[in-house]
């Protein structure tokens, strides 16, 4: 090999393995044993408008052994700083343990109702631009106490009180009204003019006992104007509202039967359909609502309930008047507290630009509060569960259910 | 060097920082639509694109075509405002890239010079190692990071407000203005001026299409930006896209299906630096091929002090991404870019009116 081939594969291998220390993943990366996982976060207002931050970092020691109890304390450890801010707060966090605070893996933020009334942009926006932080936590507010309480409470919750609430959180989109933003959601929402953020309020249901069995319930949906806390939706007003946005995807719902009895009903699908017309004081909302369920139990059926035709169009007739009447009732709250979560204000922009342009600057303050908006919902019935009727007049599996022997279902 | 590899070049000479730093200067200007101002832009620069790569393939690049039309001493002069124009694209590119490095890539605090040379060497290795070398490592990048770039997009959809982005027709002209339309041609004008240079090293047969390769580039990179800039306004609201420095980073650190699809950066952001790797190439190959013209040979040194030369440059005269923003609008797009475009049309002009006199 000549002298100049060895510089030259000599220089390549020396470049290469500089530019090798770009895939590095060790750059200040602490040891695991140092490395303090935060796994909620909670803000309240201290004395003096300063803010108070609560971080829960998950204790490995405070983790059940198999054996029962645990090698030392909870599965959390609480840490909190007062400062004028929370950036602020979270640096002398950060200064006053020996762990390196890894906030990259936080389930979610819960500010008390004080902080969330004053304002969130203020608290928040460090962690947006933050590369500490990750916008993916889970926002919420925590209704009726301080954020401080509800992580306390929940200190004992395993594997880590994170977990179960993002578990919380994840269930709650798709079987009980319950919803929450995103960090991210929230952020980017409260910046948009006709198009308000709302997320769910928290608390932590000690009803089940202490210890590991302990519970998070969401408690409502907490209604923003840009970034301040203006009303609160209860639980069948949040339904309605999940609903009318498209955001309900399998939850379940009780439509009453006339007679006393109720039909139990699971979402198998949502369509929203929004359409703006111009009246003679602005703009008028139609919120149309194309709704699939299926019909999960029955309590007291009228006894021909699974043959008769006419029977579908009660629980139709009953699920469509228990929808309106909640998504109504969101709408009047919303509307009321001039929190335009319905997004009305987006689509009266694409719609009818014209008044939209001519109201922007009052959208919140009183054209949405006052604006005409109609509720028409259609269900459509996709099964009637697991239950059957004879397929055929020879059929004679229809005892147990009551059919009408040799009937054939109708729906 | 092959048609496709070509293409690969010329792609990954724009798209890798156009997709990262752009979308967040189009909705800053251009509003809600900014990210109509791609596809506006791009009628131009693809017809700029075309003329250039078709007249390169048939007469020859504009290095020498600038040689032979305009005599060794004009030549050289052209060559050289061509050269001092590219080395403040250059400048910019490398210290674009030790920026995106600084955070992307790492999150504890390593100064950015160090991450600006540690982007620039492999860069360098890749053109000491040639064009077609070069061309290879693109060939192979290109469709990794365009898959990962709709992957990005797709993952993103749940949790786009769709009427965010509505309506498609736009109800205001402000992304037609001048100030985003100049910026985004500082990307989209690339091709036309890498494209001309780098010529020679097509395959002979591949060059009569080498002005459809060039088109090509131009259009997918806009199309693709375009798509982006759209998707990141459903995601984020205007807002929040015009406030991102990197809105395209933003999103990818959003992305959350359900628990486990989480915390991507990993996956993407090695591939993004892979793209400007070779976008930091392309670019030093060319300068150190006008360089080694001027000159006359020295191939390996002028190399060796191009590259010590621009990484020092980008450094030292960039503190801060703002001073790259601001750079990119007032040295790039009103003088770096005129004197490139006006290089090539010299280069050409002479080279076809030569032409013609040898005809008749």
């Amino acid at each position: 090999m000549t002298g100049r081939r060895v510089v030259s594969r000599l220089a390549a291998l020396t470049t290469m393995l500089v530019t090798a220390l770009l895939l590095t993943g060790c750059w200040g990366v602490a040891p695991m044993e140092k490395t303090g996982l935060v796994a909620l976060m909670g803000i309240d207002m201290a004395s003096g408008n300063r803010y108070r931050v609560t971080v829960a970092v998950i204790n490995p020691l405070g983790l059940p052994t198999p054996t029962g109890g645990t090698a030392g304390g909870t599965p959390e450890l609480l840490r909190s700083a007062v400062a004028s801010t929370t950036a602020e707060a979270v640096r002398r966090l950060s200064a006053t343990t020996y762990l390196n605070l890894d906030f990259t893996h936080v389930k979610g933020i819960v500010v008390s109702e004080q902080v969330a009334r004053m304002g969130l942009a203020a608290p928040l926006e460090f962690m947006a631009r933050s590369p500490q932080f990750l916008e993916t936590s889970w926002l919420y507010v925590a209704h009726g106490e301080s954020a401080a309480t509800i992580l306390s409470d929940s200190q004992q919750m395993t594997p880590d009180a994170g977990e179960v609430l993002a578990g919380t959180t994840a269930w709650a989109q798709h079987l009980f009204p319950g919803y929450a933003d995103r960090l991210f959601t929230f952020l980017n929402q409260m910046q948009t003019v006709g198009d308000e953020p709302a997320t769910a309020g928290v608390g932590v249901d000690t009803s089940q006992g202490k210890g590991p069995t302990l519970a998070f319930r969401l408690t409502g949906t907490a209604m923003f104007r840009a970034d301040r806390l203006v009303g609160w939706l209860d639980e069948s007003q949040t339904f309605g509202w999940l609903v009318a946005t498209g955001r309900a995807k399998q939850q379940t719902f009780v439509a009453p039967a006339s007679d006393g009895g109720a039909f139990t009903l699971q979402l198998l699908g949502v369509r929203r359909r929004i359409r703006i017309t111009h009246g003679a004081s602005g703009p008028q909302a139609e919120i149309r609502v194309d709704v699939k369920v299926a019909v999960v139990a029955t309590e007291r059926a009228p006894a021909d309930f699974w043959a008769s035709p006419a029977a579908s169009q009660v629980v139709r007739a009953s699920a469509v008047e228990v929808l309106t009447t909640d998504i109504r009732a969101a709408l009047q709250v919303a509307q009321s507290a001039g929190a335009d979560i319905f997004s009305l204000g987006e689509y009266v922009r694409v719609q009818d630009p014209a008044d939209w342009y001519r109201m922007r600057g009052r959208w919140n303050t009183s054209a949405f509060g006052h604006m005409p908006a109609s509720v028409q919902v259609v269900v459509n019935i996709s099964a009637l569960g697991k239950k059957f009727c004879p397929q055929s007049p020879s059929d004679t599996r229809s005892a147990a259910v009551g059919c009408p022997p040799g009937a054939v279902p109708g729906f | 060097m092959t048609n496709g590899q070509f293409f690969a070049l010329m792609f990954l000479a724009v798209f890798p920082t156009m997709a990262m730093l752009l979308p967040g200067d189009l909705v800053r200007l251009g509003g809600r639509y900014g990210w109509w101002t791609p596809l506006l832009a791009a009628m131009p620069a693809i017809v700029a694109a075309w003329l250039t790569g078709t007249l390169g393939g048939r007469v020859g690049d504009s290095v020498s075509v600038a040689m032979r039309g305009l005599g060794r001493v004009a030549g050289r002069a052209l060559l050289l405002v061509e050269w001092l124009a590219l080395g403040a694209y250059m400048v910019v590119v490398i210290r674009e890239s030790g920026e995106i490095s600084a955070v992307t890539l790492v999150t504890a605090n390593i100064p950015v010079w160090v991450l600006t040379v540690l982007s620039a060497l492999p860069a360098a290795l890749l053109v000491w190692f040639g064009p077609v070398v070069l061309g290879r490592t693109a060939i192979l990048i290109w469709p990794v990071l365009v898959f990962m770039y709709a992957g990005v997009l797709a993952a993103i959809l749940p949790s786009t407000h769709l009427i965010w982005a509505l309506p498609i027709v736009p109800h205001d002209m402000r992304f037609a203005t001048w100030q985003p339309v100049l910026r985004t041609w500082v990307w989209e004008a690339e091709p036309t001026f890498l494209g001309g240079v780098l010529m020679n090293h097509v395959q002979v047969t591949a060059r009569k299409s080498a002005g459809r390769t060039l088109v090509w580039a131009v259009a997918v990179s806009a199309i693709l930006t375009a798509l982006g800039t759209w998707s990141m306004v459903a995601e984020a609201g205007p807002r929040g896209v015009a406030v991102g420095a990197l809105p395209i980073l933003d999103l990818v650190n959003r992305i959350a299906l359900g628990p486990f699809v989480q915390h991507l950066q990993s996956v993407v952001l090695p591939i993004e630096t892979m793209g400007t790797v070779v976008k930091v190439g392309v670019f030093l190959w060319v300068w150190s091929r006008l360089g080694q013209r001027i000159v006359g040979g020295w191939t390996t040194i002028v190399l060796v002090v191009e590259t010590i030369v621009g990484t020092s440059l980008a450094v030292a005269l960039f503190p801060s991404v703002l001073a790259v923003d601001r750079a990119t609008y007032f040295w790039l797009a009103r003088w770096a870019l005129p004197a490139l475009i006006g290089s090539i049309v010299v280069a050409y002009g002479a080279a076809t009116i030569q032409r013609g006199r040898g005809r008749t």
